[in-house]
């Protein structure tokens, strides 16, 4: 196979391959209108708040550290923001206050990780318990906001939901700066090799703060959005630990082969937003979806593993 | 400060607790000059490079560029100031481009936004001046290590530095990349770089460098011209007593071979390769980085399956499911290529690593005995003199010539049959290797065969009864170093078809 070819196979096989695997689906289960636009559209709509948390997950794992703190924090940031509203009765409010503690959470973990060399991934767990049981001590049941022009947010078109466009932009933001910005090539650098990124200048500390606080940020907006259109269920956290997950692992194994990176995180985020739908669509009980989940991100996880395998054993000749 | 010195340490001191690894260090590097720093492992050369590099803080001392303190300054600060590192590890990433490999402290940016295009020029001026053809799009993971070593090297010039830095530059590349490194070295010496050269190698030392300033203790003994300085003085002053004879001279009856190899084949690394290995020889296989030496000495042991052959081991051939844990059933012992991962277990202490394989000695009816443990580790220990004598110190703290002691010391604690040794001196200072030298010696006196595999052709040569020569995988000659000069080896080692 020509060089030219191959690469391409790598970067753009795997989208080709999803896409193909959703309309083999379509095929089979033909009385399912997936390809509706409709359809479509509510799939958008539904997978905005787990792209926007996979992506701020990318920006974190592509400076080299993990999270799981997002976990607890994403049903907790719903809840405070549905008690917020119908306390204030007023979206800004709501949201600052939201950003303000996503942001300041992210913050701590992240000093504690840079300042203190803590594994990333032990910090995180710990808030993520952290933030589950402020959950639990607050509410045990879906809370849901009373007034109908803040839930609007969600519903607001131009066309498509105005959340919609919304995720687009900061999606088109954000791969701007990680490949066309010296910011983002620094935090790629730091992700891949933390010594070049020593050798080379770059303040390794101050770049994995600024991921952990853009995630903040991100994580604000997916819960604000998750919040106004469909409330604040409890735990809901948790389901969505998977499908992010899995969106950022199968985003690796596409453009950038073997990294973590924009582009495939959106890619990854719509394939399990879809197939999820089109489970729920054949009417499949809710354990299947979670196993075909699961096997989706050991899938996505194995192939990047299988790729760097084969690299790992040439390089002792 | 005078006129032309670029680099000036002032009494540099530094400790790492209560090791002092600097003692109160003096020294002038002048402009235009390709100076060497020696000394064995531990000495202190790393640690002042690093110190000039901002990386460690002296804690006392000052240190002078041109005509300023830099004393305390940040990595980034010493780089824009001129001063380049190469490190002994590559950081390449691998994901990356070699252009933006080459550039990565300095991406060429239109306000904050990159910007490629303008980098590119710059890119291939260096590529050419250092003499490498890339294709600056691929990327860096796809290269050989050598290669990667040479993009590292344009990271490292691009900014035409006055000061260049090398640390171990020739361990990763062949003969012919070393002379280009040289020729490099002295076209930017006329260009106005002073290099400063670390490197075990005695031999590049006295191609390329003007200056030696020798190190031993955390101190600096001497500093004198190459020209002035024979190389046995320079060992005496590195190792601070006279080194008498480098390569034992052993009287050792032959015996019948204790390994046969027969057409061994595997993918297209090695092919159709055989010889054979006697009781109390040591014999020494050679050939370019990629010629297959480190394949050869796998298969034997077990680690990987070659497509065809044999391999007899005192008549028994042990082919088909060959692995480690049949090799050593065999009596066969690997001391392998890479020492931190393959050949000790860096986060134990020395002690464990001793007794790693020697499990079945150190019993008491079936359980572990710390008593029997501690006895064995330190027998082997005394046996193989390391320095320091603490069979509880952290194998990962010892210079390299004492940890490939320890890693080598495991493996006497019975009698092997054959012992494969992987480039077993690398990195490992000049008295480690002498002792190194004289365990052989002793291995073979006891009748065992001694395989090296060797990118060192003196050390080829002067321990060997005979050398094997691999080109691509094939055995093109075997040579008795006693009769074939060194120059007629290399002959053979870079593809040569015949000479007398």
């Amino acid at each position: 196979m020509p060089k030219s070819l191959s690469k391409f196979f790598q970067a753009y096989g795997m989208p080709f391959g999803l896409l193909a695997l959703i309309v083999l689906m379509q095929l089979i289960f033909s009385q399912v209108p997936f390809f509706s636009a409709l359809n479509l559209r509510n799939i958008l709509l539904e997978t905005v708040s787990i792209s926007l948390t996979a992506l701020g997950l990318s920006f974190i794992m592509m400076s080299g550290e993990g999270d799981l703190s997002f976990a607890g924090m994403f049903s907790l940031l719903t809840v405070i923001f549905a008690d917020v509203s119908n306390l204030y009765n007023n979206f800004f409010i709501s949201f600052i206050t939201v950003m303000l503690i996503a942001v300041a959470v992210n913050l701590m973990i992240a000093l504690l990780v840079t300042k203190f060399n803590y594994s990333s991934f032990i910090v995180s767990i710990a808030f993520m318990f952290m933030a589950n049981g402020i959950e639990k001590a607050l509410h045990q049941q879906t809370t849901l906001i009373n007034n109908p022009s803040i839930r609007s947010f969600a519903t607001i078109e131009f066309g498509l939901p105005i959340v919609i466009w919304l995720m687009i932009l900061v999606y088109a933001v954000s791969y701007f700066v990680i490949n066309k910005t010296k910011y983002g090539f620094s935090l790629r650098i730091v992700g891949e090799n933390k010594d070049a990124a020593i050798e080379a200048g770059i303040d390794h500390k101050f770049i994995k703060i600024s991921a952990y606080l853009i995630a903040g940020v991100l994580l604000a907006l997916a819960t604000t959005i998750e919040a106004t259109r469909v409330g604040a269920i409890y735990e809901q956290g948790k389901f969505y630990m998977l499908p992010v997950f899995a969106a950022c692992f199968l985003g690796s194994s596409m453009f950038v082969p073997g990294r973590i990176n924009v582009a495939g995180t959106l890619v990854g985020a719509l394939f399990m937003g879809s197939l999820e739908k089109f489970l729920n669509m054949i009417n499949v009980e809710s354990y299947i979806v979670s196993l075909t989940q699961g096997f989706v991100l050991l899938f996505s996880v194995g192939l990047v593993a299988f790729k760097r395998r084969k690299k790992i054993n040439q390089i002792k000749l | 400060m005078k006129e032309n010195i670029v680099v000036k340490f002032c009494n540099v001191k530094k400790y790492f607790g209560a090791t002092i690894a600097l003692d109160g260090v003096d020294l002038d590097i002048y402009t235009n000059e390709v100076h060497a720093i020696v000394g064995s492992n531990g000495a202190g050369k790393t640690t002042l490079m690093k110190i000039l590099a901002g990386e460690y803080l002296p804690n006392e001392g000052h240190l002078y560029y041109l005509n300023e303190e830099i004393t305390g300054m940040t990595p980034l600060e010493i780089q824009n100031r001129g001063i380049q590192v190469v490190h002994q590890v590559l950081n390449i990433v691998e994901s990356m481009s070699i252009m933006e490999n080459i550039l990565l402290a300095c991406p060429p940016t239109r306000g904050g936004v990159l910007n490629w295009k303008e980098g590119r020029t710059k890119v291939h001026e260096v590529l050419d001046f250092i003499g490498m053809d890339f294709d600056i799009e691929k990327t860096a993971g796809s290269l050989s290590i050598s290669e990667q070593q040479f993009v590292i090297l344009a990271r490292a010039i691009i900014n035409n530095p006055k000061v260049l830095i090398l640390d171990e530059p020739t361990s990763r590349i062949s003969y012919e990349e070393t002379e280009k490194l040289f020729d490099l070295i002295r076209r930017m010496k006329s260009l106005g770089t002073t290099t400063v050269y670390i490197s075990h190698r005695i031999e590049e030392i006295y191609q390329v460098c003007d200056m030696i300033s020798v190190f031993r203790d955390g101190k600096r003994i001497d500093t004198r011209a190459t020209e002035d300085l024979p190389k046995d003085e320079l060992v005496t002053l590195m190792l601070g007593k006279k080194l008498d004879v480098f390569f034992p001279k052993i009287e050792v009856d032959i015996g019948e071979p204790v390994l046969r190899v027969k057409n061994l084949c595997y993918k297209n690394v090695v092919n159709d390769l055989s010889f054979s290995v006697n009781k109390g020889e040591i014999i020494s296989i050679v050939g370019a980085v990629g010629s297959g030496k480190t394949e050869v000495i796998n298969a034997i042991f077990g680690i990987i399956s070659p497509d065809s052959g044999e391999i007899l081991i005192e008549n028994e051939d042990i082919f088909a499911n060959h692995s480690p844990y049949q090799a050593i059933k065999h009596g066969i012992a690997l001391i392998p290529e890479d020492r931190e991962m393959q050949g000790m277990i860096g986060d134990y202490p020395v002690k464990n690593n001793l007794t790693v394989i020697n499990l079945k000695h150190i019993l008491n009816n079936h359980l572990l005995n710390a008593r029997k443990e501690d006895k064995l580790a330190q027998s082997l220990n005394d046996l193989l003199s390391v320095t320091p004598n603490d069979i509880n110190y952290l194998i990962r703290a010892l210079s390299g010539g004492n940890q490939q002691k320890v890693v080598i010391g495991k493996w006497l604690a019975d009698q092997y049959k054959l012992y494969l040794l992987d480039e077993v001196t690398a990195g490992v200072d000049i008295g480690a290797k002498s002792e190194i030298y004289n365990i052989l010696g002793d291995l073979a006196k006891g009748g065992a065969g001694v395989l090296l595999a060797t990118g060192d052709l003196e050390e080829a040569i002067g321990i060997s009864d005979r050398i094997l020569i691999l080109f691509k995988g094939k055995l093109v000659k075997e040579v008795d170093p006693k009769i074939t000069s060194k120059d007629n080896i290399l002959f053979y080692i870079m593809g040569g078809e015949k000479i007398a």
